[in-house]
């Protein structure tokens, strides 16, 4: 009853109409906001994703107006306390053992019956207390009631919605990512919500809020932007005159090999590869680590479910991965089901009242033991942990593809061997090769995983497009268009450990010994790429970097396991010759590509619309949590509090954070290890071909117009290098 | 008499501390690489920790009150270890300004001793009978003194506005300096002994603390507040401990909750991937009945190893409870989701593996300090009664509470109850970095 007379009230009091055209200013406010992806599955991102519509220098500037100023005025960083408050409770759902909200209700109606109550927000004056119970129950009709509140001319609406969103960019970013990619239900806040309940907070708290404007205008110098844009400028010209030479233009035949391997795109397989090839007689190809299967992976082995693809694409199958009941995993899973068990009732005990008294005092020993082996002998832990932990061994592979169609099955097939031109001269044996990091108590820890995968380790997916390719009918299949895998040839999937650079085979039912010589070659592979890796991290010991690098995957107070995508600076696209024995120093990002088998361009469309796309979120990333690593990036490790098992504030509550933590860009507190530089991409490919590609795709053409990343060509028909200029024309390098 | 006097007590303490110093150390070593005042931070941790082993092992006032300043002094330095960050040197202002409060009151009380005694010397002073009314006094200031350092309410703001130090430092400050309160109270038992109405504020004031940290806890929405309103609840556990006379028990605590909270605030960083899976508490009859039954048997195994009576009839029956409390948990934990005969079997031994882990936790501290001789069990005073029955009653409403569906969730006076308690355990306001380029590292 009550609550139907406040609607009647809402709509009479409310000027509707006052502000045309809200929606659109909301959604523009909304677009300058980076996505913050949460930390089960940090994606790269841009935090300028909404500049890139800007000559890069002028989205620089506009950015560092909103999202890098020194100060804020003294309100409104008492309206962002109160903010963090609530929304830090409105986000969480899977950490405070009494979420004060229900599950099925409007979150935004909730809040409002809860700040009746709260009078940090009504001041327990009478006013305010009436003014809020005449809040209207429709977020947008709310909003539209703070505005005409608060006195915004409708002409700055739009610059007001964004400066509500920009001053406390992180946990708007973070509600961005809640509304567009998660599953929505009334009791999650949406975009909408999340604005007027910040625009209500600030009519309580700051009603000359109006004032916003003349902070935003006062100090319009572009200090921080040009000193950026200097070292950028910098970097850039060190980094472009070392890096052509590394090519080699001429062409050189592939000599025939025992095996081929086919890595992800990432930076880190490079050094790997390099080192592979130094090894033996082995070839290696770049692709994007998710092996052309856009599937979401339920694996009931980890009860994880999640996206295995890129989030350029919306994930088509479903794959559910688990072992034969019968196999001798009936033991792990007994020692899980029961480890699971003991870990309710622990939190049952230690959130709760009265019982967390005994509980400290019944298992403060066996902590104080475990710390104690965690800190001296983490090898003995990690022994312990392996003994609840699947092996990758026997999975039902042939039961998780079936909710793949044999038609799809084949054509990822086709598509990913005619993307990286491997379609005859199959070797014996053809290893497709995922990633994934090994790392301790480490909150960034999905950074470090395999990005086309979603921020998870790839060997999934390596392991059924394997499966898919020993198929007879797959093979045949592929045969029609001309790609003949050889009946002695089989495929094997893989995991490359990129934090220790261990290659582990998923070789089932491969005789032994063809697998015994490729990973006794894989071993000394290991053994060449970590020597030189270990030189760039602290405290690493010249005697055995394999045994470093194993310690430091184990090591629990390790703040840098691994460099992860650090001094990325270049996306090569092209045949593996190009820059075949030159060390790239693991700075670039190499996709396979075979021009001559692309007469219509589409392989090279895709290639450069999904790998090459994510390779810009990547490197812009890196770039500018390397500049700013506090407006852009994470901030120290040292100091840093997880909120809802989703994100990071630092110390004891902050706006969140987002982008990369200063330790995985920086040797130490002010020299970045990173070198800050955009993403120069290189085809091999006839420039026409190229230029075809960029007049039928405007946002890709914006990347390289607006210089937000370079482009070269290496035209295979004259064999020279030509640079992408602004207005689209290609000039000699 | 000698500046130094090491018993039981100190040995202890001094195991504890260095045991937790060398877990941080070495923890710090690799987690702290890069930082501009690596070397400072070491030897900070390194200083604190001597200066609480010196001050256990001290005897004479001036050398104790000395090295527990030089132990506050440093950990408030190493709180602000980010000097350049604004937030956490005002997280350094009030932890400065609780801890030095409580120094001046410590001091204070130590002037009044040593008037009423004659004497510099702990082992002397502690020796008093018949105390004065300036002896009181300066027990009461004492009391305060450890109540802020253990950051009871209403002194608890510095501790939860603490978190803007580098992860180690609260492993180290919740293992360690916090625990002072007790450590003061219990060197001079004897004199607490005596004045039995310090005792009872000290208790009254822990049980306030206790069931406020308690439900603060449960409303926290990130991992390090959550573990500083558990520290919270914990301290006031251990002061009510010191309130009940049950000074080994509370030593005891002191251990068992250091190591227990070091670890896991070491191990926040794996905070996100460990999911927490609450339901909300159900239960049947049975369960409830067996609960009780199999708990009792728990109770039995505690008294058997702790050599404590099945049901005492003084203060000890604190802990008796709580334990008969913790085993009907436990097996309606586990009995929760289905009725195996595994799961019968493990809630079967589950409480009485408690009580014995519990029980011979503590008689293995009790026993250590035995010829101490400061087990000193008070008779059971009607506001006794009434803390365990609140104890009780909130064990028994969380039932209800902890049910999204139940009517007091719906009720107002939920809504006001949660928004107060959000509202009250927030860090202090000037210790949030509340415009994000205010963060420094």
């Amino acid at each position: 009853m009550t609550r139907l007379k406040k609607d009647i009230r809402s709509t009479k009091t409310t000027p509707r109409k006052r502000f045309l055209n809200l929606q659109e200013a909301c959604d523009s406010s909304w677009s300058k906001i980076p996505t913050v992806w949460p930390l089960e599955n940090i994606i790269a991102a841009n935090p300028l994703q909404g500049f890139e519509h800007l000559p890069f220098e002028e989205g620089m500037k506009e950015a560092s107006k909103l999202f890098q100023r020194d100060s804020l005025p003294e309100r409104m960083i008492h309206i962002n306390r109160e903010t963090i408050k609530w929304v830090q409770v409105l986000s969480d759902k899977k950490h405070a053992r009494i979420h004060p909200f229900s599950k099925t209700d409007n979150a935004y109606e909730q809040w409002l019956s809860f700040i009746q109550e709260d009078p940090n927000l009504h001041s327990n004056d009478s006013h305010k207390k009436q003014w809020m119970e005449s809040i209207p129950l429709n977020p947008s009709e709310a909003l539209e009631y703070c505005l005409s509140y608060l006195n915004i001319p409708s002409a700055k609406v739009e610059l007001f919605l964004t400066l509500m969103l920009t001053t406390l960019p992180g946990w708007s970013g973070h509600i961005k990512h809640q509304d567009e990619r998660e599953k929505n239900t009334p009791a999650s806040l949406n975009k909408d919500a999340y604005l007027t309940i910040r625009l209500i907070i600030v009519s309580l708290l700051w009603p000359d809020a109006a004032n916003l404007f003349d902070w935003y205008e006062e100090d319009a110098d572009h200090e921080k932007s040009e000193l950026m844009l200097s070292s950028i400028k910098e970097a850039e010209k060190r980094h472009h005159q070392t890096l052509w030479e590394k090519f080699s233009l001429k062409q050189t035949k592939v000599p025939l090999s025992e095996a081929q391997l086919v890595f992800c795109i990432d930076v880190r397989s490079e050094g790997l590869r390099r080192a592979i090839e130094a090894s033996g007689p082995y070839e290696t190809f770049g692709f994007a680590g998710f092996f052309a299967m856009p599937i979401a992976i339920d694996n009931h082995l980890t009860e994880k479910h999640y996206n295995s693809c890129p989030v350029l694409f919306d994930p088509v199958h479903h794959v559910t991965i688990d072992k034969d009941p019968n196999h001798s995993c009936t033991s792990v899973n007994q020692k899980k089901r029961w480890r699971k068990r003991l870990k309710r009732a622990y939190a049952t005990l230690q959130y709760n009242f009265a019982t967390p008294f005994v509980l400290v005092e019944t298992l403060g020993i066996f902590s104080g033991l475990w710390m104690f082996l965690k800190n001296f002998f983490p090898s003995f832990i990690k022994g312990l942990k392996n003994q609840v932990t699947h092996s990758m061994e026997d999975l039902r592979l042939e039961a998780a593809i079936q909710s793949i169609p044999e038609s799809d099955q084949l054509d990822y097939a086709r598509g990913m061997l005619s993307a990286i031109g491997l379609k005859n001269n199959f070797a014996p044996l053809v290893v497709l090769c995922g990633h994934g990091s090994s790392n301790e108590n480490n909150a960034f820890a999905s950074a470090l995983e395999c990005g086309a995968c979603g921020a998870h380790a790839g060997n999934i997916n390596a392991m059924l497009m394997a499966f898919i390719l020993n198929k007879d009918s797959i093979r045949k299949g592929l045969e029609k268009d001309g790609i003949r895998i050889p009946q002695k040839t089989q495929f094997v999937g893989g995991l490359h450990d990129t934090t220790t650079d261990k290659i582990t085979l998923y070789a089932n039912g491969v005789s032994p010994t063809r697998i015994q010589t490729l990973q006794r070659d894989l071993d000394q592979a290991q053994k060449l790429s970590t020597k030189t890796r270990i030189k760039t991290l602290a405290g690493a010991s010249k005697k055995s970097s394999v045994n470093h690098v194993v310690q430091r995957s184990m090591d629990w107070s390790q703040i840098l396991p691994e460099w992860g995508l650090s001094r990325n600076a270049a996306f090569i696209i092209g045949e593996r010759s190009l820059t075949q024995g030159a060390s790239l120093k693991g700075r670039a990002f190499l996709h396979s590509y075979d021009w001559k088998g692309d007469d219509q361009g589409s392989i090279l469309e895709n290639i450069m619309a999904g790998p090459m796309v994510v390779g810009q979120w990547i490197n812009n990333q890196y770039l500018f949590s390397t500049l700013d690593n506090v407006a852009f990036g994470a901030g120290s490790k040292i100091t840093k509090n997880i909120t809802g098992k989703f994100g990071i504030m630092q110390g004891n509550a902050s706006d969140l954070m987002y982008g990369l933590p200063l330790q995985s860009l920086y040797k130490d507190d002010s020299s970045p290890y990173h070198e800050p530089v955009r993403l120069v991409v290189i085809i091999q490919s006839p420039k026409d071909r190229i230029t075809k590609i960029l007049e039928k795709a405007d946002s890709l053409k914006a990347l390289f117009t607006n210089q937000w990343i370079f482009l070269r060509c290496i035209d295979p028909e004259d064999g020279k290098i030509y640079t992408l200029e602004s207005n689209l024309t290609w000039s000699p390098h | 008499m000698n500046l130094f006097y090491f018993d039981e007590l100190s040995l202890l303490i001094t195991g504890l501390v260095v045991f937790i110093a060398l877990n941080v150390g070495r923890f710090s070593l690799i987690y702290m690489q890069g930082e501009r005042n690596y070397v400072s931070f070491l030897i900070r941790l390194f200083l604190v920790s001597f200066s609480i082993v010196l001050m256990i092992s001290s005897n004479h006032i001036l050398l104790f009150f000395i090295s527990w300043m030089s132990a506050n002094f440093f950990m408030v330095k190493l709180i602000v270890h980010k000097k350049e960050w604004v937030e956490a040197r005002n997280s350094g202002k009030i932890s400065n300004l609780s801890l030095w409060s409580s120094m001046v009151l410590m001091g204070l009380a130590l002037i009044l001793f040593y008037l009423e005694s004659h004497s510099f010397y702990i082992q002397n002073i502690i020796q008093m009978d018949s105390l004065s009314t300036y002896s009181l006094i300066g027990l009461g200031l004492l009391s305060i003194s450890a109540l802020v350092q253990s950051a009871n309410w209403p002194f608890h703001k510095w501790l939860l506005s603490s978190l803007n130090a580098p992860t180690p430092v609260s492993a180290l400050m919740h293992a360690g300096l916090i625990n002072g309160g007790a450590l003061i109270i219990t060197r001079f038992s004897p004199l607490f002994v005596q004045g039995k109405s310090s005792l009872a504020v000290i208790f009254i004031f822990g049980t306030i603390t206790a069931i406020l940290g308690s439900f603060w806890k449960l409303i926290q929405t990130d991992v390090k507040k959550t573990l500083a309103c558990s520290t919270m609840a914990q301290m006031g556990f251990m002061l009510m401990q010191c309130g009940l006379g049950l000074f080994p028990a509370a030593i005891t605590h002191i251990i068992w909750h250091g190591l227990f909270k070091a670890y896991l605030f070491l191990a926040s960083g794996n905070a996100a991937k460990e999911k927490k899976s609450f339901r909300p508490q159900s239960f049947t009859v049975s369960a409830l009945l067996m609960g009780i039954v199999f708990s009792a048997a728990g109770v039995v195994s505690f008294s058997l190893t702790s050599k404590s009576p099945f049901l005492p009839m003084d203060t000890s029956l604190f802990i008796t409870a709580l334990v008969f409390i913790t085993g009907i948990q436990s097996v309606l934990a586990l009995l929760e989701n289905r009725k195996t005969i595994g799961s019968i079997l493990a809630a079967g031994i589950m409480p009485s593996l408690i009580g014995f882990l519990y029980g011979y936790n503590m008689y293995f501290v009790e026993q250590f300090l035995s010829t101490f001789n400061i087990a000193a069990a008070q008779d059971l005073e009607l506001f006794h009664v009434i803390a365990l029955g609140l104890f009780l009653l909130l064990w028994v409403t969380s039932f209800i509470l902890f049910r999204e569906t139940s009517i007091i969730r719906r009720s107002k006076f939920f809504k006001k109850l949660y928004v107060k308690s959000l509202n009250s355990s927030q860090s202090h306001a000037s210790t949030i970095t509340a415009h994000h380029n205010n963060y420094h590292f």
